[in-house]
């Protein structure tokens, strides 16, 4: 009967593995979200938020300081004045203190995960969630407004001039009044939207995944060319002095012309571009899946790559002229590099 | 290999069926699992064939006889074994191999229903990426409709009533129940109470519903739909082949006093 026993727990527990391993880990289900200012960058990674000096990459705070259960955080966090908003996988968005770390407040009104990013503009915080709604709440939390897509938003929106444009895994593109989140126009753009727009003073640019760029009209949400590729996009096309950038599954990087879509050069990165190239003074940066970094200057000749342990499902993002990656898998979560492309800290691996 | 041969020939067909039939999940994953079970159907009555010669042979008395004179000489045991095998027209495999081939099967079920419900990002890109282009088409297909009835296919399940500030998690209570009724269902009658075999059997009915209800309440409800229907077309299965004891899960009807009466030693080799 002992042996019995000792079968019987076997059996739970190699059950308890199969299943377990076949449902997928939550540290796997996105990759860090990172925002920053001009002496701190803020990290959403897993458990919990952090906090680290830009100057050398040490941590000032992180926030759960215990981790709760199986909250997880991967939106990166939006900055207004003082304070740090964010939203988890489990359906509360927080308001966090941004020298402290402490948690102002917390909203609990919506139903699924926070996936994609907050915006703040005009004293408003709107934040997308995966139930179809886009909330917006008031500095104290308080809910000022919500607007209902007809599938989930991934994407933080862009707001300017009393509108606020937003895209979604619906396969339309929304532009909102920023004041009562009415509905101005709406543009079905032919497959779902996992990321942001881009945007100059006239036109929206936004790669779906039935792999297209596609570029909009800001007044009236007419679609104003189309770029189909015959590969997948899991891009954000940044545009920049007329010319768009992004890159498709195959590995090719575009430049186009933001007029018409006419491709001005192409390069090959060789793996998966992901998320959205970091443009700085002197040229471009795309990030690989496999953890390729490439940049190149605004003609397409290359300035410099690097290689980095893990994934790249998101391009870096410019704090205060640095690149601050993102990393999924590797043996760290955040480096960070020069315009030259040296890393200026030791790469952050968070204390468990 | 695995992912490439088996999960994701899965996903499609999955997904295949979700397009066809008006694009609801739930739906999806109910069909699927009963083509699943239905094309293992003959797997898993061989088993179930196998495992009764196994259970008959062990009362044999013509087997017993040639345990009892063989006791002491294994290496001829283990010859007349196969002898009787051959003349019985049965084999130890004839219940081990379909059970073999059918557990990758209900595993790439499980994995191909826990991608398919892709709800976050890097799930969604790897989703897309397993589609085949020529069967399925990304663009109109993602993002997936995950919503059946009052639920969100991929969030754990739990029904808000007006009256209620709580959900109730209608799905878990219900996997939990009908994973008791199968394997309450489907557990033979024991011819003897201390026979060790049953008693583990026992513990397993005890526990085993408890731990698929955990997994219900915490995991996707897409899974615990699955649980669900792979629990239904069980019983259905074991009662179609005649292998249903009712007797089991009844109250108040005992076992025949007859069957409790056979020696203990009927079961040791």
């Amino acid at each position: 009967m002992k042996n019995n026993k000792y079968i019987l727990i076997f059996l739970f527990i190699a059950l308890t593995m199969v299943l377990s391993s076949c449902s997928g880990s939550m540290a796997a289900s996105s990759w860090p979200g990172i925002s920053g200012n001009d002496d701190t960058v803020f990290a959403a990674y897993a458990s919990r938020i952090f906090s680290l000096r830009l100057k050398d990459g040490g941590l000032n705070w992180r926030y759960p300081e215990k981790v709760e259960g199986a909250k997880t955080f991967f939106a990166p966090p939006a900055i207004m004045d003082n304070n740090l908003y964010v939203g988890d996988y489990k359906n509360t968005f927080y308001s966090l203190n941004m020298i402290t770390g402490a948690k102002n407040w917390e909203f609990t009104g919506a139903t699924n995960r926070y996936i994609g990013g907050a915006t703040v503009f005009d004293n408003l915080i709107l934040a997308p969630n995966a139930d179809h709604y886009l909330y917006a709440l008031d500095p104290n939390g308080n809910l000022v407004w919500k607007f209902e897509a007809r599938q989930a938003l991934w994407a933080a929106p862009l707001a300017e001039n009393g509108v606020v444009y937003l895209s979604s895994m619906d396969h339309y593109l929304y532009a909102l009044d920023l004041k009562t989140g009415t509905k101005i126009w709406e543009s079905e753009l032919g497959g779902a939207i996992v990321y942001s727009p881009s945007m100059n003073e006239t036109r929206l640019f936004v790669a779906t995944m039935n792999n297209e760029v596609v570029a909009v009209n800001k007044s009236d949400g007419k679609v104003l060319w189309r770029n189909q590729g015959n590969e997948g996009l899991w891009s954000q096309p940044v545009i920049h002095d007329g010319k768009v950038f992004y890159g498709d599954f195959s590995g090719k990087i575009y430049a186009v012309n933001a007029e018409d879509g006419s491709v001005l050069w192409d390069y090959i990165l060789g793996e998966m571009v992901s998320g959205a190239p970091a443009i700085m003074p002197n040229g471009v940066v795309f990030a690989g899946e496999n953890g390729k970094l490439l940049a190149l200057d605004f003609d397409g000749n290359l300035l410099w790559n690097r290689v980095v342990d893990g994934k790249l499902y998101t391009g870096p993002v410019v704090v205060d002229g640095q690149l601050i990656l993102g990393i999924v898998q590797g043996d760290a979560v955040i480096r960070a590099f020069n315009f030259e492309g040296s890393e200026t800290w030791p790469p952050f691996i968070p204390a468990k | 290999m695995w992912d490439t041969l088996i999960v994701t020939p899965f996903i499609n067909v999955l997904l295949f069926i979700y397009d066809i039939f008006w694009n609801n999940f739930g739906i999806a994953i109910i069909l699927f699992t009963l083509l699943i079970r239905l094309v293992t159907h003959p797997l898993m009555a061989k088993q179930i064939k196998g495992a009764q010669a196994m259970q008959e042979m062990q009362q044999d008395e013509e087997w017993k006889k040639i345990q009892e004179k063989y006791k002491n000489d294994k290496e001829k045991l283990a010859q007349e074994q196969m002898a009787y095998y051959k003349a019985k027209g049965t084999s130890p495999f004839a219940s081990c191999l379909p059970t073999l081939i059918q557990f990758p099967i209900i595993i790439a079920l499980y994995q191909s229903v826990i991608a398919s419900l892709a709800a976050t990002p890097v799930e969604v890109l790897n989703l897309s990426r397993r589609i085949y282009p020529t069967l399925l088409d990304v663009s109109k297909l993602i993002p997936l409709n995950s919503k059946f009835l009052w639920m969100d296919l991929g969030q754990p399940e739990r029904l808000h009533l007006p009256f209620l500030s709580f959900g109730i998690p209608v799905l878990a209570i219900v996997v939990v129940i009908t994973t008791y009724i199968q394997s309450k269902l489907i557990q033979p009658q024991s011819s003897n109470p201390k026979d060790q075999t049953a008693m583990m059997s026992n513990m397993m009915n005890l526990y085993m519903p408890f731990f698929m209800g955990y997994l219900a309440l915490t995991l996707a409800s897409g899974l615990s739909l699955y649980f669900l229907i792979s629990n239904l077309a069980g019983i259905f299965q074991y009662s179609l082949l005649g292998k249903v004891n009712w007797r089991n899960v009844i109250p108040g009807r005992k076992q025949p006093v007859a069957a409790k009466a056979l020696p203990a030693k009927s079961k040791k080799k």
